[in-house]
């Protein structure tokens, strides 16, 4: 019964992610006959136009939306099982924070985002640093706290040199436009490396999550379970800030619908939060794609709504009606 | 007497920087069952932790089988001493299963545990405790009696010859604290296990355990066999309570009444 059930997520989950990724490949700016789109899938392009809009464009997009979704999700995962508190996620821990800092402060000294990803990381890591070594006790009240500082930060250095404004508040709320082959190149490694290594801690997670005194008394020690924990957390939201920019909330929602659908087991709970953080990330980014084309006057340049935007307008109601039925149950 | 299971030697503990727990020596007989009493405030809880190295002794050291505890992994510790502290969290949604699951991992380790286990010890941990039927129920659905159940039976999933319970019949009515003082008994006489607990109750301590160490101000102030502790003068000295004590008519265990 359990096993069935499982299965039936799974297909329905590839269902929706070769669907999602059919509708970027098909739905784009440029109007491309669906047949051509067909050829240049099966190797028979009739213009090398095609191929790039194809290989080059779109699918990057929806590339770097799935795997910046994943990695969210399983960081939100991650920093709510260390903490114990469901409202935890990267952005909420100062994590997210110090990344967008330090990209931001990169890209006012060098233009263009290169640099971004070792920026990210970076900034990220000391966040996570200070996190730990000065809020073991209280990570989620300490990281609310360093997050409001590493946020003012952001906005002072920006009222000090506001020229790369509108890079930076796409970088600040999270966008997926104009993804290039080599930000794929850059994103994959992590997911590689970030998503196995938190599926292996889950059965330490899984004692974790019975409390301190429980979880010394079965022999897992809080100290380097916490830095290993936070380590794969801030790697793996730091290479989806650098991919995506800031995107809120999937790292929030996605975390909570696993728990509804297959329960707090991290064993289970890590696959299918990396799961449902792509298929979000990437039906929100198709949203704010649509939003962009459809609605005139939205997004009158070539860059659109960022897809941050989208997330966290839908994840707002999702994540408060969520927390109701939670409540309620 | 053969080398004590578990002992404490000059043991200071606490929390932070308070000392709670001062140059306190306690050695443990094997397969006997003790019962920590004391005042609130009195360590009995900070003694039960630190000997479980929840908390960390501040001096002095204690011993697990005569060696340091410190100088096993503490999966090591864990595969011979289980503990059930006050403050366990229920993880949202978990059922009975799961969390009694989780006291097999000292026995299999982080790799073996990636597998979802349902093994004998699982099962005659939740027989022994009576939760064989609400096995696949959610914990946080589950009355507090029932969800202190679980929580035992996670500890004997742990399969340890030592147990340190602090306050486990809390929660628990009537019924279930016989149930759980029954089960304490035949841990000890089926198998030979060594049980320490904190408990409120001075009768039940008097009736179950084979020794009662009453606590206060972090030290002992009596430590004997129930006849010898729970006495007048013991009960006025630890607790500033005037009572009477006479035969429990039933075992003949002494039976205190307040005055």
């Amino acid at each position: 019964m359990r096993s069935l059930r499982l299965a039936g997520l799974l297909v329905l989950a590839l269902v929706v992610g070769v669907g999602l990724v059919l509708a970027h490949l098909f739905l784009g700016r440029s109007d491309l006959p669906p047949t051509e789109i067909v050829r240049v899938l099966t190797g028979r392009a009739s213009a090398p136009a095609y191929e790039i809009i194809v290989l080059d464009y779109r699918l990057p997009r929806v590339l770097v939306g799935l795997g910046a979704g994943a990695l969210l999700a399983v960081s939100g995962v991650l920093v709510q099982a260390v903490v114990r508190n469901p409202l935890a996620e990267p952005a909420t821990t100062g994590v997210g924070a110090g990344a967008a800092l330090a990209v931001v402060a990169t890209l006012v000294v060098w233009p263009g985002h290169r640099l971004a990803y070792p920026a990210a990381l970076l900034g990220a890591l000391a966040a996570g640093t200070v996190l730990y070594a000065m809020g073991r006790r209280s990570l989620a009240v300490t990281g609310v706290l360093l997050g409001a500082v590493l946020a003012a930060t952001t906005s002072l250095l920006l009222v000090v040199d506001s020229a790369p404004i509108g890079t930076v508040l796409r970088w600040l709320i999270g966008s997926l436009n104009a993804r290039t082959p080599e930000d794929w190149a850059l994103l994959w490694p992590w997911l590689l490396g970030v998503v196995p290594v938190a599926w292996l801690l889950g059965s330490r997670l899984n004692v974790w999550a019975l409390g301190e005194p429980v979880s010394i008394g079965l022999g897992v020690r809080p100290g380097p379970l916490v830095a290993v924990v936070l380590l794969t957390a801030v790697t793996g939201a730091a290479a989806a800030i650098a991919a995506a920019g800031a995107v809120a909330f999937v790292g929030l929602v996605a975390p909570h619908v696993g728990r509804l659908l297959v329960g707090s087991d991290h064993r289970l709970l890590v696959p299918f939060a990396a799961v449902l953080g792509a298929l979000l990330l990437s039906l929100a980014d198709l949203v704010a794609f649509s939003i962009s084309v459809q609605v005139p006057g939205v997004a009158t340049d070539v860059s659109g709504v960022p897809v941050g935007a989208v997330t966290a307008l839908i994840g707002a109601p999702v994540l408060i009606s969520l927390v109701r039925r939670e409540n309620r149950a | 007497m053969s080398t004590p299971v578990l002992s404490a030697r000059h043991l200071d503990a606490g929390h932070g920087r308070t000392v709670v727990v001062d140059d306190l020596t306690l050695e443990l007989a094997s397969g006997t069952v003790t019962a920590l009493v004391g005042p609130n405030g009195s360590g009995k809880s900070t003694l039960l932790m630190t000997l479980a190295r929840v908390l960390r002794a501040q001096g002095g050291e204690v011993l697990l089988d005569g060696e340091p505890i410190g100088r096993h992994s503490s999966r090591q510790v864990a595969r011979r001493l289980g503990v059930l502290p006050q403050t366990a969290v229920v993880p949202t949604g978990a059922t009975v299963r799961e969390v009694v699951e989780q006291g097999r991992y000292p026995q299999l380790g982080a790799w073996a545990m990636l597998r979802r286990h349902d093994d004998g010890a699982m099962r005659r941990a939740l027989e022994l405790t009576g939760l064989s039927d609400l096995a696949d129920r959610r914990l946080d659905s589950l009355s507090g009696g029932e969800r202190q159940r679980a929580w035992i039976a996670m500890t004997l999933a742990q399969e340890t010859g030592v147990l340190l319970l602090d306050e486990p019949t809390t929660y628990l009515d009537v019924r279930h604290q016989i149930d759980l003082m029954v089960l304490v008994e035949r841990l000890r006489d089926d198998h030979g296990m060594t049980i320490v607990m904190v408990l409120h109750d001075l009768n039940q301590a008097a009736r179950y355990a084979d020794r009662i160490v009453a606590l206060r101000d972090g030290r002992v102030c009596a430590d004997g066999a129930p006849v010898e502790v729970l006495t007048p003068s013991v009960l006025m000295a630890v607790f500033d309570v005037d009572a009477v004590v006479v035969d429990d008519p039933v075992n003949g265990r002494p039976l205190f009444i307040a005055r």
